[in-house]
């Protein structure tokens, strides 16, 4: 079961709409992944972009604390103090902002806990000193302040605001770099993928012509010429053991049966024609007699005279035998036609089937003399039945009469009949020419005859054995056969009685 | 068919037109026909040999060459058609003229004929006088146009 199935086409089929379907996901989760890393490398340019405004507020935060103590130191009025009282209070908060936006950066802390360190520093060791000093001595404060200790501390915390930027827009370089080779190396790996799609997409279409378009296009060729009555053309090349091999299969199959039908037909047809030719002759041939002998009595009547008295008598007894085999061969043919039409019609009365036995071994014995066949009869009686007499009469005489037709000089055709219970037997054998086996069965068909009948001296036209099993079957009984070619033949009739 | 019987007058219409000296063959394998044939053809002062099948008739005609030839189609052994294409095969019986009898009614069973070389064809059931007028006709054309 396994041997099949791998080779089955539809699986195979299957199998590579599934790689096919495999490697469409893979190329589709590759671009998602391309474009995702492009939307995060834009996510963490505009973090950047924050970052750096973050880092902007807290530089402009930490400047207020020395506008603010400026405007002390200059005015000496200490509400000139308030951008640096906005500024200390928003530090802390300003730092964390940034801490958190450079933490989503991915950038350490290092850089802004050195600033904080530096702020703090600025702030409570110069700033918040330099304030408390104004108020006791400004002059003194302003001393300190013109010397450049805040103006130092403030340049390098700008220093350090500068590299903080600048480690900010590296950072976010780097990221855009990394996510841009990403995207390059999805994108080329899509590309690459999407030429192997192509690729598979042309081999399923090669193997597909192969495996199936280019066998149903025989099929089609082979069907067109089967349909133009070609019947004998068949699929040369089954295939594999697939579906389309056991299409192929199939429809050689299908073409024999076909081609035994038409065969069967011609048969039945050639037949049919042989049978019409020999009723045509079987019924030309008296007619003939009939016409022929009748026109030379009648010229005589008419004033010829030249016909001697036993040339008349002999004339009317050629018109009289040829009359009776006409009629004969017409009731059997008509016969055939009621048995055809299921309109045949049985008497039923009761008769004593040994004296019908009696009277057509009597009936058979002229032609049994002329044929020189020795007639045997055995027939216990009386047996009393129920039927139609005078068609199991021509029943019998129909088996004595092949019995002698079929049965050279000097051989012998025997008639037993007799009874046991409620089953009479008739039994009609000779030691004839016998019926070849495998015409034994098609004995019974209408307008067959066996080989040895088949040559025009054997008079008849195949109908005798039909009509005579019809009659049988028709009184519910069967006839059978048994026969050696070149030996003889024995047809047994059961026939139930009473 | 008694080949002695003496020719006796009838009334036919074209009967003086051939001399009442011919052998004619008669192959029938129907005894009564065949003896109607040579019946009507001895009347008219024909001599007669009749056979029963187509190897027989072959047979006589190899001993005696006849006038003409009447074949019935439908034989025993060989048939019509095959005697007559053997007789025009032959060196001398290739010109004598051939009658066949036929049951059949198909045309296709006439132009056979024709084809195996019979010189006329006669479907049975036939009136004898029009058979015997068929017969002359065809020995008269053979007379007079041998080389058919």
């Amino acid at each position: 079961m396994l041997g099949p199935l791998r080779r089955s086409l539809s699986a195979r089929i299957l199998g590579v709409l599934a790689l096919l379907g495999s490697l469409v996901l893979v190329l589709g989760l590759l671009l998602v992944a391309a474009i995702n890393a492009q939307r995060e490398a834009a996510a963490k340019a505009s973090a950047a972009q924050a970052a750096l405004l973050s880092a902007a507020e807290l530089e402009r935060a930490t400047l207020d604390l020395e506008t603010g103590l400026r405007g002390l130191l200059v005015s000496g009025d200490p509400d000139f103090l308030e951008p640096f009282r906005d500024a200390r209070s928003t530090l802390g908060e300003q730092g964390s902002e940034l801490s958190g936006k450079l933490e989503r950066l991915g950038l350490g802390g290092e850089r802004l806990s050195e600033i904080e360190a530096g702020i703090d520093r600025y702030l409570s060791g110069y700033v918040e000193r330099q304030i408390k000093l104004a108020s006791r001595d400004i002059a003194v404060a302003r001393r300190i302040a013109a010397s450049g200790e805040g103006k130092r501390q403030t340049d390098d915390l700008r220093e350090s605001f500068d590299g903080l930027d600048a480690e900010i827009t590296a950072q976010a370089g780097a990221e855009l770099d990394q996510a841009e080779a990403q995207a390059d190396a999805a994108k080329r790996i899509a590309a690459l993928g999407g030429v192997l799609l192509l690729g598979l997409l042309v081999l399923l279409a090669v193997a597909l012509r192969r495996s199936v378009l280019a066998p149903v296009g025989r099929l089609a060729a082979v069907t067109e010429l089967i349909g133009g009555g070609d019947l004998g053309t068949r699929i040369s090349d089954e295939g594999a053991p697939d579906e389309i091999g056991q299409m192929n299969r199939s429809f050689n199959r299908m073409a024999d049966e076909l081609e035994q039908a038409l065969v069967t037909a011609r048969e039945s047809d050639r037949l049919r024609e042989e049978f019409f030719g020999l009723v045509s002759h079987e019924l030309r041939t008296p007619l003939t007699s009939i016409v022929g002998y009748v026109e030379l009595l009648s010229e005589d009547a008419e004033g010829s005279q030249v016909l001697s008295v036993a040339e008349r008598r002999r004339f009317i007894g050629v018109v009289d035998r040829n009359s009776r085999r006409l009629l004969r061969l017409v009731a059997d043919l008509l016969f055939v036609a009621q048995l055809e039409d299921g309109r045949l019609r049985l008497e039923s009365r009761r008769f004593d089937l040994a004296l019908v036995a009696r009277e057509s071994i009597e009936a058979a014995a002229p032609s049994a003399r002329s044929g020189e066949v020795t007639l045997a009869s055995a027939i216990e009686g009386p047996i009393h039945c129920k039927g139609d007499r005078d068609r199991l009469a021509q029943a019998i005489d129909n088996l004595l009469s092949n019995a002698i037709k079929f049965t050279a000089g000097g051989g012998e055709v025997g008639l037993q009949v007799r009874s046991q219970g409620k089953v009479a037997s008739i039994e009609v054998w000779d030691t004839g020419v016998g019926i070849p086996g495998e015409e034994q069965a098609r004995l019974f068909e209408r307008f067959f005859r066996a080989s040895s009948a088949r040559s025009p001296e054997t008079p008849g036209i195949g109908l005798g054995l039909v009509i005579t099993r019809a009659i049988i079957e028709a009184h519910g009984g069967a006839l059978s056969l048994e026969s050696v070619q070149g030996r003889g033949s024995t047809f047994r009739c059961e026939l139930p009685i009473g | 068919m008694d080949p002695t019987s003496d020719p006796k007058p009838i009334a036919g219409a074209s009967n003086e037109r051939v001399g009442h000296d011919g052998l004619v063959l008669v192959a029938d394998d129907d005894p009564d026909v065949r003896e109607l044939v040579a019946f009507r053809l001895e009347r008219d002062g024909f001599e007669v040999m009749a056979a029963a099948d187509g190897e027989a008739a072959l047979e006589l005609m190899q001993r005696r060459r006849p006038t003409a030839a009447v074949l019935d189609v439908m034989m025993p052994g060989l048939d019509g058609y095959e005697v007559t294409r053997r007789m025009r095969s032959s060196p001398e019986l290739a010109e004598v003229p051939v009658i066949l009898l036929t049951a059949s009614v198909q045309e296709a069973a006439v132009t056979r004929g024709f084809e195996a070389g019979a010189d006329d064809y006669v479907k049975k059931p036939f009136s004898p006088a029009e058979f015997i007028d068929r017969v002359k006709r065809a020995i008269e054309q053979r007379r007079s146009e041998p080389s058919l």
